[in-house]
């Protein structure tokens, strides 16, 4: 049966994710893994706030570094495990993406997104500024390494495991939540608000419910960059990091959890490969985002879909 | 029984009277029709009933509970399910997911049921899915299950907006202009529907430019000129009235 | 010394209100936000400043090739990146666009001028005038002079001249205004193009009256044109003169009793309560969907 075979695949591709560190064991390769499965984390999130519901937030970025902050204070100052401090992260991050979200989910989806674009801005500001909490520009630096019971995560692979912990944790959980009447409900909202109202959908208190969840995991995003960076900066969580999380959720497909993870995969590519170019990686950046979405506006999702339409339009075998 | 009761619905937009003093009821069972023309504030009325617009004086009481102050996402609790005039599916999305979202009120998952209890709030989407299927046959939609609701024929998307709307188990379905747009043949087979739906138990009240077609169905017709109800009466009667006749067609020289 | 702060505020929002026009205009017209408007004045900007110092051309001369350059950027970007995506289920996907051109504008500009602050001349020779016995700069007495009478200068054209009708019918209904003739195309051109030129005129009066040019002030322009746009009321040019000088005022006022540093932070909380008190802005008017 057509599910069953689902579950086998699924469950044989987690599997091999797990075994992954026995084929790979180049350090340089397995950082650029980590790197995919902490910004997949960020954009699955950010798709369920704006491919899902349509906010369109450009300000994601500070609830990565609202976690980050969190984690840092957390095992720096106070010597927290990290557990604990993990889970304070998103839930920090989720309070005040839900403090945010109160104020916010009313007004129209234009202002709705400069003001997440300027909260964003006034959140590096702060953290830049008030040198007492977060250390100012230089940050906050030495984060001891993190320890999950027994298990000390030191190296690449072990950091490596941890964030594939949190990837199947949040791909799994979204998952599951985009299956549900929520996730028929935050579509509904960004399809068409006023008949999502006619039909039972409370708008206001759904966008907070998305935008607030997005927020959560975000805020574990932040977490594990903390320990696994062992230093943060405000210079990490910039506007043109919430852009670049937004090209990869557009380029991956809107509304698609799986093809996210392709998203993020050619942008951190295309990042690598522009590195020699630094001085024009922003131009760069911005040139992708014009072009894609004037072309593309549906993404790679879009692209393939057009690609699978002109097959079955030239194939001539029964669908 | 009176299913639904407007009384003395009043509304402005500025210096426009869009509603003037508005009684209008609708009893179990029953078809209702509104016509008028243009302008004369026939989807106003739908909005203020379906919650979108609030009236600026007077009532709305539907099976003995005043609504009036309702907000728009709690109307269809209620029992009141509406279309609209330029038809708001859901476009993106399957014909099955349409309709599956005209049942979210019924839905009774919560978050913690997702999560902590995944059979039961399986259950309950397999229920819903039984049930969007039923109807979906209903409207002969449910060969299209899977297809995305903007690729489907126009006189199917309207088909689909109806099924949306009756996932919701209304008693009262509102519906702006169900024939518009479509050819005699769909608006004949669309109004065939609607007499089934009566038979159902459904209340419909219908707002049409369709003369034949909504004469062919109502059980009442009130027609509506400059916001206020200028006759109220059986088709017959409406069909025959000269002010009605003149309304429309203007004065005989 | 509070006289002062307040005409400091006042001329400070005059500047504003010239970054904030056209960002507000082309709101109304294409309920676009516009994210490079503060890159492409800034740009255009630049440009002044080059001519001014590096070619010693007259300034006159120097702001008007400015204007027409920023201009016209704003033009063509209006062109490139956002009328392939005018379409309205393509809203935000647009604004991604508009920030995507932002960073092409704003690194370009970097690549150019690098991202250190300048000085820029003084346009001005005599600095102080004396009114009522306070010492006002120049500077500030022109800024509000050139401000009246550009809004003025706007405000005439758009109710009498026929593309100004033509922007304002666009603003409203942009199917009706192309089924009776107006050149839509043409307008949403034209609305870029006088965005940019009176953004250049704003960015450059900016830089010789507080002696600062650096790429920043690109998209911090754009921030504030936003926070002027909400305040006032969005879509329209008054509404964007009054939330102007509402935030020079604020700015003002919070940059001498609190700190430099906050303002931001507290303008941005300022501009929450706005949001969630009036969020159409003092002048602004409510459209209602039609259902």
């Amino acid at each position: 049966m057509e599910k069953n075979r689902k579950i086998i695949v699924f469950i044989l591709v987690v599997a091999l994710s797990f075994l992954l560190p026995s084929f790979v064991k180049n350090y340089y390769w397995l950082g650029i893994f980590n790197l995919i499965l902490m910004y997949s984390i960020l954009c699955l999130s950010l798709n369920l706030i704006f491919g899902f519901t349509n906010l369109l937030s450009v300000g994601h970025a500070a609830f990565y570094g609202i976690g980050a902050y969190t984690t840092a204070i957390l095992l720096t100052r106070y010597h927290f495990p990290f557990l604990p401090s993990l889970l304070l992260s998103g839930l920090i991050a989720l309070f005040i993406g839900f403090l945010l979200s109160i104020t916010t989910s009313r007004v129209r989806g234009d202002y709705f997104t400069v003001i997440t674009i300027v909260f964003g801005e006034i959140f590096r500001l702060i953290m830049q500024n008030w040198v007492k909490f977060s250390g100012g520009a230089v940050g906050i630096v030495g984060l001891p390494a993190p320890q999950l019971f027994s298990w000390r995560i030191i190296s690449e692979k072990d950091f490596y495991f941890l964030g594939l912990v949190l990837f199947w944790f949040t791909y799994l959980t979204l998952s599951l939540l985009v299956k549900s009447k929520f996730g028929r409900a935050f579509i509904a909202i960004r399809e068409d608000e006023l008949a999502a109202s006619t039909m039972g959908i409370n708008v206001v208190m759904y966008k907070i419910l998305s935008f607030s969840i997005g927020c959560f995991y975000a805020g574990l995003a932040g977490s594990y960059y903390a320990v696994y960076n062992t230093a943060i900066a405000p210079s990490s969580f910039t506007l043109d990091e919430s852009c670049l999380m937004i090209i990869m959720v557009v380029l991956g497909g809107i509304g698609n959890l799986t093809a996210t993870i392709s998203g993020v995969i050619v942008m951190l590519v295309a990042t690598e490969v522009f590195r020699p170019l630094y001085h024009y990686r922003l131009l760069l950046i911005g040139l992708i985002m014009v072009i894609v979405l004037v072309r593309y506006p549906y993404g790679i999702l879009g692209i393939f879909n057009k690609i699978a339409s002109m097959r079955k339009k030239y194939s001539y075998r029964k669908v | 029984m009176t299913l639904l009761k407007a009384e003395e619905i009043d509304k402005k937009f500025g210096g426009i009277h869009a509603v003037s003093h508005l009684n209008v009821s609708v009893n179990k069972g029953e078809i209702v029709g509104m016509i008028g023309p243009n302008g004369s504030g026939k989807t106003t009325f739908l909005n203020i009933l379906s919650g979108i617009y609030r009236s600026d004086s007077g009532r709305v009481e539907f099976k003995n509970e005043d609504i009036t102050k309702l907000p728009l996402h709690r109307i269809i609790e209620k029992g009141i399910a509406r279309t609209f005039q330029n038809l708001r599916i859901f476009r993106n999305i399957s014909v099955l997911e349409n309709a599956l979202i005209g049942r979210h009120h019924l839905i009774k998952n919560s978050l913690l049921n997702v999560y902590f209890n995944p059979s039961l709030a399986g259950r309950r989407e397999k229920s819903a899915y039984l049930k969007a299927m039923e109807i979906l046959g209903l409207v002969n939609l449910a060969k299209e299950k899977n297809e995305l609701a903007r690729n489907l024929p126009y006189g199917k998307q309207r088909l689909l907006e109806i099924a949306r709307a009756l996932m919701a188990e209304p008693d009262l379905l509102l519906l702006d202009e169900p024939t518009a747009g479509m050819n005699p043949t769909e608006a004949v087979a669309l109004c065939e529907f609607l007499k089934k739906l009566k038979e159902r138990g459904f209340a419909l009240f219908v707002i049409e430019h369709n003369m034949k077609a909504i004469m062919s169905i109502s059980d009442k017709i009130i027609v509506l000129n400059v916001g206020a109800k200028l006759k109220e009466g059986i088709p017959r009667e409406i069909q025959r009235d000269k002010q009605v006749q003149e309304i429309y067609l203007g004065k005989e020289e | 010394m509070f006289i002062e702060i307040l005409i400091v505020g006042l001329s400070l929002g005059a500047i504003y209100a010239l970054i904030a026009i056209g960002y507000s205009m082309v709101y109304g017209i294409l309920k676009l936000m516009n994210f490079a408007h503060g890159d492409t004045y800034a740009f255009g900007s630049f440009i002044c400043w080059m001519l001014l110092t590096k070619y010693d051309l007259n300034p006159i001369l120097s702001i008007i090739i400015a204007m027409i350059v920023g201009g016209v950027i704003a033009s063509i970007v209006e062109i490139l990146a956002y009328r392939p995506l005018r379409a309205p289920e393509y809203r935000n996907i647009s604004m991604i666009s508009a920030l995507g051109v932002a960073y092409i504008i704003q690194n370009t500009s970097e690549n150019f001028w690098s991202r250190q602050v300048h000085s820029f001349p003084s346009i001005i020779s005599a600095p102080f005038v004396s009114i009522l016995g306070i010492q006002i700069p120049t500077t500030q007495y022109l800024t509000l002079g050139i401000v009246i009478v550009v809004v003025g200068g706007l405000n005439l054209f758009l109710k009498y001249h026929k593309v100004g009708k033509a922007i304002l019918c666009a603003s409203q209904d942009i199917p009706a205004s192309s089924l009776m003739g107006i050149p839509i195309n043409r307008t949403i051109s034209i609305v870029y193009l006088l965005g940019g030129m009176i953004g250049v005129i704003g960015g450059v009066l900016y830089a010789s009256s507080y002696n600062v040019l650096s790429i920043s002030m690109g998209f911090s322009g754009t921030i504030v044109a936003f926070e002027a746009s909400v305040f006032g009321g969005i879509g329209s040019i008054n509404g964007a003169l009054v939330g102007a000088l509402i935030l020079g005022l604020l700015h003002s006022l919070v940059g001498f009793y609190i700190s430099t540093a906050y303002r931001d932070v507290i303008t941005f909380a300022v501009l929450i309560i706005v949001l969630l008190v009036r969020p159409k802005g003092i002048l602004g008017r409510y459209v209602e969907e039609k259902v």
